[in-house]
């Protein structure tokens, strides 16, 4: 009984910690959720106001060597 | 000490991080890979390295690039480490004569020497490194070979700070150093600040603009009337102009340190692009591909397996538990959450493993070889007709893998307005996630013909893709837009890169299932034990049971209106995993045998595959919702994006169901 007890409180504490931390996680905006979080971990803030702007250089480089 | 990693595209910047700092970050072969800013820690505790991504030049174009300039604006980073190809010498060093006008401490990393070696060209290095005036070090960032030199480097105090000065020639010069005169900045260049604003960067101009008492009008001023000045005397632009200044310079370099053993041989690149490339080919060629990695993942290598563990935790598994469970005394709620809990629900998903590692494994072979870019370059011309261009597709090729990183990499695409309708279709590619539900149903209903019931979702996916671009893209007014891609040679994957690459999605795959897909299980299994009567309860008069019955009406048109579906789809927001791992909850019964069994006697198959294509469109997960926000920046196109694919995954799922039962399916 006592370990019927432990056990369930250890399962539904984990449940309850693991979407906690997901749904805090993908409010950021972070994707430590994705699954492959390793090539879209981002710093918030990385990407403000950056202009677009034209094209002043012909950049079309195919197969350039030197 | 903080060190940035600066250099073109593709030159193997984010390999030498990896190799530096001892982490795992994406490597492909194409431009683009790195769309952030990344910290990592220099081995030994040095300090902090950080890489960043390709630019051609300081000046951006895309909004990748603008996050590199932004970053040697705004950063009092320590030192700077340029990368530069060894093998396309001419063009990388136009970035590195910027950076040398910086004037910070500047090291020159000389990558793929072993590419240079092959076509035969030599650089006698110390003669580079004296014409430039910094130290350069030849390295393979790809094995590892000379990176070493690079940390003893970092680890002396004494510092090179490069005195690299080109003469632009006397108006010019003049302008500069008006320019410089009219500048308040501390911390910058003056002179670096004035040639980035004769060449028009506007990150620069935008940073210069925040000091207040700026005579901005003054600098506009001048920089118009030179470049009025230029363009009657050379007949140039003044950028162009100051281009071919650079170019000069470094043509008379190059003509110093480099000599040709063998004329450059491309045969190989050369000979198999005529073939995947070609105007006919192409298309065909990249779905065989698909349809050949979709057949070793379900009916060669991946079902096999997963088949296999399957039984296992079905079977033996969870028989060894539910013993174990007897020895402790376990209570039968305990028994239950366990069994029909978290071995039915997480191990529903972890079924999947076999097929994700095969498929993270192809995907990562297609990052690393380098036929990402020919998939751009050939799907070119469809794109188009769809009011985008060939570059849009590979954010689209990323999405396969996660939508999140897709709808990331459509940073590298120039033109604001292809852009954000790239981050509006992302959603709508099939993702990993997704591949459990088709394995699911594949499985039980196609299991000949998985393969191709699986690509006919991914074809579908980007069919709907384009067509939801060419609608949106009547509400943007036209404008220019260019196609640039590089298309950089084939390479044999390297394979510690492919394995790092398998092994990291995979494990983002089974961290998932045990962490947030545990959690969700347990919730709904919560809801499926208990009911307004108590604990226990017949699972169709369960709250979940309850709740979702009226959810159901709701997709009966499509042909799957049980409470059980309901709620898969409805858990399914939350992850697309989830979707199966709620069907095993709410599908399981004792000695019912696998899931697969009894999803089969649910469902007919064209309601099996209206379910499929349902899971594919519907809604894009919830953690995919912040990443849309975050590229498109509003909340209103965020919540239009969430509308519109339930509304297109509604129709299409009515028409497939309805269509298939008119024709006697
Ligand atoms: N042969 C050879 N290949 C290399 C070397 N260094 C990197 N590569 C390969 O070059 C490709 C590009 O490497 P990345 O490290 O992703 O390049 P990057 O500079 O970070 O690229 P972006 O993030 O797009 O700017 C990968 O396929 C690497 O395996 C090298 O020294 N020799
Ligand atoms: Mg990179």
């Amino acid at each position: 009984m006592l370990f019927s007890y432990i056990f369930g409180i250890l399962i539904f504490g984990y449940a309850a910690w693991t979407i906690s931390r997901f749904i805090k996680k993908s409010k950021q905006g972070r994707c430590a959720t994705c699954a492959l979080q390793k090539a879209c971990e981002q710093k918030p803030s990385t990407c403000s106001n950056v202009v677009q702007i034209q094209k002043n250089e012909p950049q079309l480089i195919r197969n350039q060597h030197i | 000490m903080e060190v940035a990693l600066l250099g073109n595209p593709n030159t193997g910047k984010t390999s030498l991080f990896n190799e530096l700092t001892g982490s795992y970050e994406y490597v492909g072969n194409w431009t683009g890979v790195t769309v952030d800013k990344k910290v990592g820690t220099l081995k030994k505790q040095m300090g902090q390295l950080i890489d960043l991504p390709g630019v051609y030049a300081l000046n951006p174009i895309s909004k990748d690039e603008g996050i590199a300039s932004q970053y040697l604006l705004e950063n009092r980073f320590t030192s700077a480490l340029n990368i530069v190809d060894a093998s396309q010498l001419s063009r990388n060093l136009h970035l590195t004569v910027q950076l040398l006008e910086f004037g910070k401490p500047l090291v020159i990393g000389l990558n793929m020497v072993d590419v240079a070696k092959s076509r035969g060209i030599a650089i006698d290095v110390n003669q580079l490194s004296e014409e430039l005036n910094v130290p350069v070090l030849p390295i393979v960032a790809r094995t590892g070979k000379g990176c070493h030199d690079i940390l003893n480097y970092f680890s002396l105090k004494n510092q090179h700070v490069s005195h690299f000065t080109i003469d632009y020639g006397e108006k010019i010069e003049k302008a500069i150093e008006n320019i410089s005169d009219l500048l308040h900045e501390e911390q910058l260049n003056h002179r670096w600040l004035a040639l980035q604003l004769l060449q028009g960067n506007r990150v620069v101009l935008d940073h210069i603009k925040i000091n207040k008492g700026i005579d901005i009008e003054r600098i506009q001023r001048i920089i118009q009337e030179l470049d009025k000045h230029i363009e009657e005397v050379e007949k140039c632009s003044l950028v162009r102009t100051i281009y071919s200044k650079r170019k000069h310079i470094i043509d008379d370099i190059l003509s110093k340190v480099i000599t040709r053993e063998k004329k450059s041989d491309l045969t190989f690149t050369d000979s198999i692009d005529s073939i995947v490339t070609n105007k006919f080919l192409g298309i065909p060629i990249f779905l065989g591909i698909m349809y050949f990695i979709f057949h070793m993942t379900f009916n060669w290598i991946g079902t096999p397996v997963s088949d296999w563990l399957d039984g296992f935790f079905s079977g033996p598994l969870s028989g060894w538990i539910g013993q174990g469970l007897q020895v402790v005394h376990a209570t039968p709620f305990i028994r239950a959450l366990v069994l029909n809990g978290l071995v039915a629900g997480v191990g529903g998903v972890i079924v999947f493993v076999p097929q994700m590692i095969v498929l993270f494994f192809f995907i990562s072979l297609i990052e690393d070889s380098g036929y990402m870019a020919r998939v751009a370059l050939v799907m070119d011309r469809i794109m188009q007709a769809a009011g985008l261009n060939g570059k849009s597709f590979i954010p689209l090729v990323i999405g396969f893998g996660c939508n999140i990183p897709g709808i990331m990499a459509a940073r590298s695409i120039e033109q604001p307005k292809e852009r954000l309708i790239t981050v509006l279709i992302t959603p709508l590619m099939s993702c990993s996630a997704r591949l459990a539900v088709y394995s699911l149903f594949a499985g039980a209903f196609f299991a000949k013909y998985q393969a191709l019931v699986v690509l006919s979702l991914y074809v579908l996916g980007i069919l709907l893709a384009l067509v939801m671009a060419k609608i949106f893209s009547l509400f943007f007014k036209h404008e220019h837009s260019v196609f640039v891609v590089e298309l950089p040679p084939y390479r044999i994957p390297n394979a510690k890169t492919l394995f790092r690459s398998t092994w990291d999605k995979s494990k983002g795959f089974v961290k998932k299932a045990t962490t947030f897909i545990l959690g969700g299980t347990v919730v709904i299994w919560l809801l499926s034990y208990a009911g307004p009567h108590g604990l226990n309860v017949d699972i169709d008069h369960s709250f979940l049971a309850l709740v979702c019955g009226y959810i159901a009406p709701l997709v009966a048109p499509l042909g799957f209106g049980t409470w059980q579906a309901a709620t898969a789809l409805v858990s399914g927001f939350l992850a697309k995993e989830a979707v199966v791992s709620t069907m095993s909850i709410v599908y399981h019964a004792p000695h019912s045998g696998t899931l697969t069994g009894v999803i089969s006697q649910a469902f007919t198959p064209l309601q099996a595959y209206t379910f499929m294509v349902f899971s594919l469109l519907y809604i894009p997960c919830l953690s995919t919702v912040p990443a849309i926000y975050k590229e498109v920046g509003t909340r209103k196109l965020t919540w239009f994006t969430v509308t519109y694919c339930v509304v297109l995954a509604y129709i299409v799922s009515l028409v497939i169901y309805q269509g298939g039962r008119l024709m006697g399916f």
